[in-house]
């Protein structure tokens, strides 16, 4: 009733329609009574008359009468449903005119239209040429090999490297430390845990008459031949010395460089993304740099192709806005190449206010691909051996929004993927699906049998008149949508979750998806999708808590990372394995919880980023980083270090040792990182990388100090 | 105008055989056993096994004698029996009657066709036409309270607002 009041256009129109449904109701009446008569009285007069015509006639009548509801019914429909399916129409763009009118188009839909905003991530990066500094360990013989047996990144797709801010190869331990890449000789098979050294810091940074710049590394990449550094320069805002000696803007400069100052709590970011790679078999001597435009979405490593997604923003609202200034472009072997119109797609729905740019680096020959999308960038990011899955937002208007002054649509989340096909070092826009929900994160996605398989979560939200305070209308759907190599949805699942519902994590894992819903109890859900046409819910397990991130432990186990307490509540940190066997009924084949203090809290990173968990079923280890601040004595106590558990298909879950490198200190040293060289645990810490062994993971034998 | 007295289990069955339409007021009983006859009735008592005989006889009483009107065409001069016309019409002052693929012009005025065929089932539904009841196939409501009586050739005619009471009542047996 309230939104006819809101709508009195809307109201007049149902008005008009339901007189219009009584006049041709009463109209089929006294057809229906005449006619009835005639046939009697043509009777009495022994007429023999066939009863033709009749139905079609109150056929075509009810269809008239039908009519407006029918319209205004798909009219609604169109405005409101969320179900609806775009068209996803691919355009080809051929000049900045192109973009101008997609871009006004687009807006003058907005207009009418309640959405989300996009998501953006913003990195931050510029130029600057690293230094090296070397501090060998007196002893050590530079062909002294490191072992094969040793941690690398815990990524989602075998075959399908993703950066982290500490990597290993079996030698050397190169983490992210502040500005800096430092090298790390860890292991050699004649030193072995001895060989701990510091061995080279790659550093980026300017000269000091120059306004200060840095660089924020997003992460690094090892292989055989190459260390890949990606990052994002950054220069401090500086400005011109007063000459009467006073502060132009009333706030006390830090530093006095020469004829400038500069403020350090001001800092630029640039608009592009820097990539060095340097060559480990000729002592990190840097052999390739790379420029990439936009700010950084994400990238993997398959072999020696580097990709890297970013997204550059365009300034629409500027007057006078020069779309060549904004075009694409990268920086290979010192030559610039800049995206051509021609290149570059649009689909409809998705929002253009920036472009999303697909580059492939081949590290080999020092040459890129590039492959423009014009549209909102994604914010999650799925890379397959074959293809990238970029998951982000689109939108649908409602044809007759502004006409019906719909004034509280409900706002849909519907969730576009954007394929690229990858051909080592070539990309190429393959196609584009949509489903409805939003997609949790990369985990919620998986390729398999050239099918997509997508877990997303719908919630319906609407909004108050007026102040536009959200609130939850109650309706959220978890559903598993399977597409196919065109991203044409062809099956999807019955919703799953208990009422309120959302899906905290998932894990596809071959023909099965594992996911796990929370709200006020762990549902962890087997959905089987060998046929990917009729997937079906297998098997269900309730627990208390809920975890965050599920992984394999082989065929028969799920680790589970997640949330819990021994009093059922969530303030803890927990770690379940669910045993997966019975796929119609899993059951909690063990559990560790870490509760947190009374007064305290903790967390763990693991929880959310895969690559600080450290799994090896050969060696039954689990390892992950766990931080807590205690209260005792009207004290906080920070605790910080690496939580090292066995892990026994027989015996279930134990702990093993708690890792930390100083206790009762002042200072906050936080673990973040544990990697293993054959039987040796290497964690890595804001001040030290220390050495313990698996059979003994709590008695350092070595260790490094960092800030040295 | 009939009656019809069988056995109730019997009724439904005879009465379609008949093609016999009853009424409330009646001056024919129509029945197969001579001992529910009605004194004041014409009574037709009859044997099943002369059922299209009697059918025959109803059509005869329902019918009653048959009446031929005179009228021409470009052929000349036509007698056909009145039932068969569809509706007369005036055009230009002129009468015609209206059968299935032509139509005869007659010297007669329309109301004077009107009072010769007051007992054929004929009503007239406007000022310059007259219906035959039994060649109407549908009839339309349409705007402005007016109805469209579409025919058994095709053809429409309308029943005009101030004749729409009388061809209703007409309807009723």
């Amino acid at each position: 009733m309230l939104f006819l009041i809101n709508n009195p256009i809307v109201l007049f129109v149902g008005l008009v329609m339901l007189g219009f449904m009584g006049f041709i109701g009463i109209k089929i009446s006294k057809e229906l009574k005449l006619n009835s008569l005639l046939r009697i009285k043509q009777g009495a007069m022994r007429i023999k008359v066939p009863f033709k015509g009749i139905g079609t006639r109150i056929g075509l009548l009810s269809s008239a009468a039908l009519a407006p509801v029918v319209v205004v019914a798909v009219a609604l429909t169109i405005g409101t449903s969320t179900t609806i399916t775009p068209s996803g129409e691919i355009y080809d763009i051929h000049n900045s005119t192109d973009i101008m009118d997609i871009y006004d188009s687009f807006q003058e839909n907005m207009s009418t239209y309640n959405t989300f905003g996009g998501f953006l991530r913003n990195e931050a990066m510029m130029d600057g040429a690293p230094e090296f500094g070397v501090d060998l360990a007196a002893t050590y013989d530079s062909n002294d090999q490191g072992s094969d047996d040793y941690s690398e990144v815990n990524v989602q797709v075998i075959g399908v490297d993703e950066m982290d801010n500490v990597i290993t190869d079996g030698k050397y331990i190169y983490s992210i430390y502040g500005d800096m890449v430092k090298i790390t000789l860890a292991y050699t098979q004649g030193l072995e845990s001895d060989a701990l050294a510091k061995y080279i810091d790659i550093e980026y940074e300017t000269e000091d008459e120059v306004c200060p710049t840095g660089f924020n590394i997003s992460g690094l990449y090892i292989d055989d031949e190459y260390l890949v550094v990606i990052g994002s320069e950054y220069e401090y805002y500086c400005e011109a010395k007063d000459p009467d000696g006073g502060d132009s803007e009333g706030e006390d400069p830090d530093y006095d460089i020469g004829s400038e100052i500069y403020y350090p709590g001001y800092v630029r970011e640039s608009n592009s993304v820097k990539v060095y790679v340097y060559d480990i078999t000729d002592d990190f001597i840097e052999i390739a740099d790379y420029e990439i435009s936009g700010n950084l979405i994400g990238t993997r490593k398959i072999d020696d192709n580097l990709y890297i997604i970013t997204n550059s923003y365009i300034p629409f609202y500027l007057d006078d806005v020069d779309l060549n200034d904004y075009l694409p472009y990268y920086v290979a072997s010192d030559t610039k190449i800049t995206a051509n119109y021609n290149d570059i797609i649009y689909v409809e729905g998705t929002t253009p206010n920036s472009f999303t740019t697909f580059y492939a680096l081949d590290l080999d020959h020092n040459l890129a691909d590039m492959e423009v999308v014009l549209g909102d960038s994604g914010y999650n990011l799925y890379v397959s051996n074959e293809n990238i899955y970029l998951v982000g937002n689109m939108y649908y208007f409602a044809p007759m929004a502004e006409w019906l002054n719909i004034q509280e649509p409900v706002s849909e989340t519907k969730t576009a993927i954007i394929k690229v096909a990858i051909t080592g070092a070539n990309l190429e826009f393959h196609s584009m699906g949509a489903v409805d929900g939003y997609a949790l994160n990369q985990f919620s996605m998986d390729e398999y049998d050239g099918n997509l398989r997508i877990v997303t979560t719908t919630v319906e939200t609407s909004f108050q008149n007026d102040n536009m305070i959200s609130f939850w209308s109650g309706d959220v759907r978890n559903n598993i949508y399977v597409l196919n190599d065109d991203m044409e949805v062809i099956s999807v699942t019955d919703d799953f979750g208990k009422p309120r519902e959302t899906v905290k994590s998932s894990r596809f894992v071959g023909e099965f998806c594992y996911v796990v819903t929370f709200e006020q109890t762990d549902p962890f859900y087997i959905i089987d999708l060998s046929n990917p046409l009729n997937p079906i819910k297998r098997g269900e397990l309730e627990v208390p808590g809920f975890s965050s991130y599920l992984q394999p432990l082989g065929n028969d186990f799920i680790l589970g990372i997640g949330f819990g307490d021994n009093s059922g509540g969530t303030n803890g940190l927990k770690i379940s394995v669910y045993d997966v066997r019975d796929k119609e009924n899993p059951t909690l084949f063990d559990e560790l919880i870490f509760d947190y203090e009374e007064f305290g809290w903790g967390y763990s990173t693991a929880t959310y980023n895969h690559k600080d968990l450290l799994v090896s079923l050969s060696k039954g280890l689990i390892a992950l980083p766990f931080s807590t601040y205690s209260y005792s004595n009207s004290e906080y106590s920070y605790d910080s270090g690496i939580l090292v558990l066995r892990f026994d298909p027989i015996d279930g879950l134990s702990r093993d040792g708690f890792i930390q490198h100083e206790v009762d200190t002042s200072e906050d040293v936080y673990v973040y990182k544990i990697k293993f060289i054959e039987n040796f645990l290497y964690t890595v810490s804001n001040k030290y990388i220390k050495i313990s062994t698996i059979e003994d993971p709590e008695v350092i034998i070595n260790e490094l100090d960092l800030t040295e | 105008m009939f009656k019809l007295k069988v056995a109730n289990s019997e009724h439904k069955i005879i009465k379609e055989r008949l093609e016999l339409i009853e009424t409330p007021k009646y001056s024919y009983v129509v029945t197969d056993d001579k001992d529910l006859i009605e004194e004041d009735k014409i009574n037709i008592v009859f044997n099943h096994a002369e059922i299209p005989k009697v059918s025959s006889l109803l059509d005869l009483i329902v019918r009653g004698e048959e009446l031929y009107l005179n009228g021409h065409n470009e052929f000349g001069q036509k007698s056909v029996e009145c039932r068969n016309f569809y509706y007369f019409i005036v055009e230009n002052e002129d009468v015609y009657g209206v059968l299935n693929d032509t139509r005869l012009l007659f010297k007669l005025k329309l109301y004077e066709i009107e009072e010769l065929l007051v007992s054929k089932d004929f009503i007239r539904v406007s000022k310059y036409c007259l219906v035959n009841i039994g060649k109407i196939d549908y009839i339309k409501t349409v705007l402005n309270s007016k109805l469209d009586l579409l025919m058994k050739n095709g053809d429409y005619c309308e029943v005009n607002r101030s004749y729409l009471k009388d061809f209703k009542a007409s309807l009723k047996i």
